[in-house]
């Protein structure tokens, strides 16, 4: 049986472990869940906004209360002294959301009640477990894909698939991870492994467990946008300037900005041949990777992210992920010189060689 | 290797459950199977990507000294779990349980350590098999920590 979170989770954190669990956001609050109905906190103010529009609802016999409510005020973003629409701060991928969804799920993108606590559970538990990540608040989003709609990506090509089972990974002797997955040089590793990069859009990904942090800066015709994970910065160009030519190759892109109402919207291409997109597959990509990003802040707290993969020599379709990312002005981008003292590449090495001298 | 240090004990465990991937392949690096129990006294402790390092040097049975480096996590997540440039200062006698690498150096990753003041901190690798939680597994063998502590105690 799942162990249901106690009740006082939503006003303190709670030390499980070694780690202190940060209490809950408030939207992970059933009490402040004004979109669901569950367990509201006996608020005057709350409870009649939610007769009304529950009123509302059924009267009209067709949208959510919360629609109602979401449409009587929409959010206007702030501007930059300059008047672009404000995306600065801070946006770790602090929310729990796996990649892809279960098939069983079928096209249903939100996850039950029932769902959602037994995925903060989860993660709960991996924090006692003493790992050394920290916790994410679970979200009702049920994967980070959202297209295609049965929120999986689409299987690679029958040619992505031969050059996905070529990519070792260094994940050590063949008695380990089979004869495609050796450790016998310093590139049977993959980027990451290797401290380069974790790519776009790995490095944006939730799916990190460390170093989540991303940040976004803005300066007259420029969007600056940083990850924690092997400390990237993309300083990404808003004055229609066409991308560079098509020789020059990048591990995360040549990026190009334009704003569409309050949406930065950000196209990126020139990817180097050949990188993975970690956290993804470990498939070699091709030259003709088209990333299109959508930053839109929806609330003081909210940005959403949205990116659309293409690479048809991969998949056969393009492919969209959503990031509900929250705003967490706390949240310190420490460098992450992850070359500093990769010992473990060496160890691995050494320790497949050890292990094939032991097997004779 | 014939010497037996007083204070590792190596113990043999059925199939362990996998840590969280990181960075690199635990399994790869490392071999779940081969548990120790290191004590000794901090010679440094490198704060550096993509994993810190503390310089351990614990004296043989024999009375030599062996110097292992255990592995925990990233600099950033150690701050963010609490540590600091002040917590492992060179001096300092802790005990560490870990998972000795395959190349058969004297290299661990280190699961959890127990200072002289019988406090234990989670450095974070895998947890044993059986053992659901890092309380389950730290707090178990209850009779090695105490031992741990007696001997980080100078009572052994």
């Amino acid at each position: 049986m799942i162990p249901l979170i106690p009740s006082n989770d939503c006003t303190v954190g709670q030390t499980i472990g070694f780690r202190r669990l940060p209490a809950p956001r408030r939207s992970q609050c059933p009490a402040d869940h004004t979109r669901r109905w569950s367990a509201p906190r006996p608020r005057k103010i709350l409870l009649y906004a939610c007769v009304l529009a529950a009123m509302a609802a059924s009267v009209a016999g067709q949208s959510p209360p919360s629609a109602k409510a979401t449409q009587a005020k929409p959010y206007k973003p702030p501007k930059t002294a300059w008047g672009d629409p404000d995306l600065q701060g801070l946006w770790p991928g602090s929310v729990n959301i796996p990649l892809q969804r279960p098939a069983s799920m079928g096209t249903r993108s939100t996850l039950t009640e029932q769902e959602f606590a037994a995925r903060d559970a989860a993660e709960r538990k991996r924090v006692a477990d003493g790992h050394w990540i920290e916790y994410y608040p679970a979200s009702h989003q049920a994967s980070l894909v959202v297209d295609p709609p049965d929120g999986r990506i689409p299987p690679m090509t029958p040619d992505a698939e031969k050059r996905n089972k070529a990519v070792r990974d260094g994940l050590g002797p063949p008695s380990l991870g089979g004869v495609d997955q050796r450790a016998d040089s310093w590139e049977d590793f993959d980027l990451w492994g290797r401290c380069i990069t974790k790519g776009l859009i790995g490095s944006m990904l939730p799916g990190n467990l460390y170093n989540k942090g991303n940040q976004i800066l803005q300066v007259p015709g420029y969007v600056v946008i940083r990850n924690e994970m092997v400390h990237e910065t993309r300083v990404i160009p808003l004055d229609g300037r066409p991308h560079v030519g098509a020789d020059i190759r990048t591990y995360m892109g040549d990026g190009r900005g334009h704003w569409e109402g309050n949406t930065l919207v950000v196209d990126t291409t020139n990817f180097k041949k050949d990188i993975g997109m970690n956290g993804i597959n470990f498939a070699l990509l091709t030259e003709a990777l088209h990333i299109v990003e959508r930053f839109t802040r929806v609330a003081p707290d909210e940005l959403s992210y949205d990116a659309t993969i293409e690479d048809p020599g991969t998949w056969p379709r393009p492919w969209t992920i959503h990031v509900p990312f929250k705003s967490d002005p706390t949240y310190t981008l420490y460098e992450y010189a992850c070359h500093e003292a990769n010992y473990g590449l060496a160890d691995i090495l050494k320790g497949a060689r050890e292990t094939e001298k032991q097997a004779k | 290797m014939r010497t037996i240090l007083s204070s590792v004990i190596a113990l043999g465990l059925l199939a362990a459950a996998a840590p969280l991937y990181a960075h690199h392949s635990f399994a790869a690096e490392f071999d779940q199977n081969k548990v120790v129990m290191l004590n000794g006294t901090v010679t440094v402790m490198e704060w550096v990507n993509p994993h810190a390092m503390i310089h351990l040097a614990v004296k043989n049975e024999d009375g030599t000294v062996t110097e292992w480096m255990i592995e925990g996590n990233t600099p950033n997540s150690l701050l963010r779990a609490g540590l600091t440039k002040k917590s492992l200062q060179p001096g300092t006698r802790i005990a560490v349980r870990g998972y000795r690498a395959r190349s058969g150096d004297h290299i661990a990753s280190g699961s959890a350590i127990m200072f002289a003041d019988g406090k234990k901190l989670a450095l974070g690798s895998g947890t044993d098999a059986g053992k659901s939680t890092v309380l389950d597994w730290v707090s178990s063998d209850e009779e090695l920590w105490k031992r741990q502590l007696a001997l980080l105690r100078g009572e052994d």
